[in-house]
């Protein structure tokens, strides 16, 4: 699963985040499929992905969660 | 010895962390913020964002997603004053002000954008809140005050000030202030501050940045790149980057992340500089500008000669002492013109942690020499 977020510091946040949880993540460039962006997003194991969506919630960050495509 | 009395204008020495962050990121990091991701970017990217954190902690605020950096304080007043003020709009400042907050205050008013008044103060400058109500007006957008002095050292009572001035935004310039003097913007439900990195933060110069609690009144100044919301040719609109267009000074953010990590434990206590200060105050030959009041007082305070003018004197502790200080007007026209010493001048001298109480105390045997 691949998480895309606003801008570098949301991504940054959330890697601080899932390493704090012991969260398996990778950060990767955004895959051209989701957006023009040049910038970072998140891949995680799709097993994780309920978890982190509500950890996001409660942290109050807004993020894109998408299957990763390619 | 450290004979450097200018800390106010930059401050020397820095921790050694600083420059070993700074080469860390030249020689061996490299990589740019928020716009790639090789691991490069993300280490440079991780340290920027860290460094955010910690200068929201040292603000005192909270939503640290809303400190934004600039190059210095100069840059963050210009942004927020020219982005904030509506046409027709009345400003409220103060008799202190570094000319970062008054020549964009004079250029919006010559451009007919703004009026702008000055709130009544003591002689030593403290602002008199009671006086601050008979100057509001219907249209004031916006009060802007200097914290500390960078002339006589007066620290302003920001929390009883806020009480007077009511919903009218709040913008605090903190230069002298941040990292010598506590500062709690969430505490005094400041609207907007602005800081710089290489004064009392011991970070590198090119360095600086501010808060803001409602984006949404003040536009950005600079136009640019911000690797978000590349598909639009608008500035994004979320923070930080609706105010950080442009590949930001990673390098010197590493020298102040290395700098907010390293802080120093002074080598002096705030009971010696206030010794030195009553001594020399009992000198004859020397007018001493400060605050009335010593707890409302910076460590740094302003002199006159009785013979010397401000150029000779600056020029005696250097040539015969080795002691470095500014004289002149300290970018400070307001301030020492309410001072009463916009002709001559003054000689301004500025503390830092690195001041050992033997350094103070060679300081005051010139005083009393130059007092003869
Ligand atoms: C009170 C005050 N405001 C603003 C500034 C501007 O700081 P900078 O030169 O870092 O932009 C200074 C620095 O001299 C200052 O003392």
């Amino acid at each position: 699963m691949i998480l895309i977020f606003q801008n570098i510091r949301k991504v940054i946040k959330v890697d601080n985040l899932l390493l704090d949880k012991k969260i398996k993540h990778r950060i990767l460039p955004v895959p051209k499929e989701h957006s023009s962006e040049c910038g970072m997003c998140i891949e995680i194991e799709p097993v994780d992905c309920e978890l982190v969506r509500s950890l996001l919630i409660e942290q109050n960050i807004s993020v894109s969660i998408s299957e990763k495509l390619s | 010895m450290n004979l450097y009395f200018d800390n106010s204008a930059t401050s020397f020495p820095k921790p050694k962390e600083v420059s070993e962050e700074m080469s860390r990121h030249v020689q061996s990091i490299g990589g740019t913020y928020g716009r790639s991701a090789y691991p490069r970017a993300i280490a440079a990217s991780r340290i920027v964002e860290d460094c955010r954190d910690r200068i929201a902690v040292k603000l005192g605020v909270e939503n640290s997603g809303n400190v934004c950096f600039t190059s210095n304080a100069t840059h963050a007043l210009n942004l927020l004053i020219k982005g904030g003020c509506n046409p027709g709009s009345h400003v409220l400042t103060s008799s202190m002000e570094h000319n970062a907050v008054a020549r964009p205050l004079e250029y919006l008013r010559n451009l007919g954008v703004i009026e702008w008044d000055i709130i009544e103060s003591e002689p030593d400058g403290s602002i008199i809140p009671e006086l601050i109500r008979s100057k509001l007006k219907a249209n004031t957008s916006l009060v802007v005050l200097c914290h500390m002095s960078n002339v006589s050292g007066v620290i302003q009572p920001i929390d009883v000030i806020k009480d007077y001035i009511g919903e009218v935004p709040l913008l605090l310039d903190a230069s002298q202030s941040l990292g010598n003097i506590p500062v709690e913007v969430d505490r005094w439900n400041v609207d907007q501050i602005a800081f710089t990195g290489h004064k009392g933060l011991l970070g590198p110069t090119g360095t600086g940045g501010f808060f803001i609690r409602h984006p949404e009144s003040v536009n950005p100044l600079i136009h640019g790149g911000t690797g978000s919301s590349s598909h639009t040719l608008s500035m994004p609109q979320f923070l930080p980057d609706r105010y950080e267009a442009g590949t930001p000074n990673v390098t010197g953010l590493f020298g102040l992340h290395g700098a907010l990590c390293n802080a120093p434990v002074p080598m002096h206590t705030k009971d010696d500089f206030d010794c030195l200060l009553g001594e020399i105050q009992r000198m004859e030959n020397f007018k001493v500008y400060r605050a009335s009041d010593i707890k409302r007082q910076g460590e740094l305070f302003s002199v006159v000669h009785s013979r010397m003018n401000s150029s000779e004197l600056a020029n005696r502790l250097l040539s015969e002492y080795g002691i470095e200080i500014r004289s002149g007007l300290h970018c400070a026209l307001l301030a020492h013109r309410h001072l009463g010493t916009d002709v001559q001048g003054t000689c301004r001298f500025s503390f830092s942690p690195y001041h050992s109480l033997e350094d103070l105390q060679y300081l005051l045997k010139v005083f009393y020499e130059l007092n003869k």
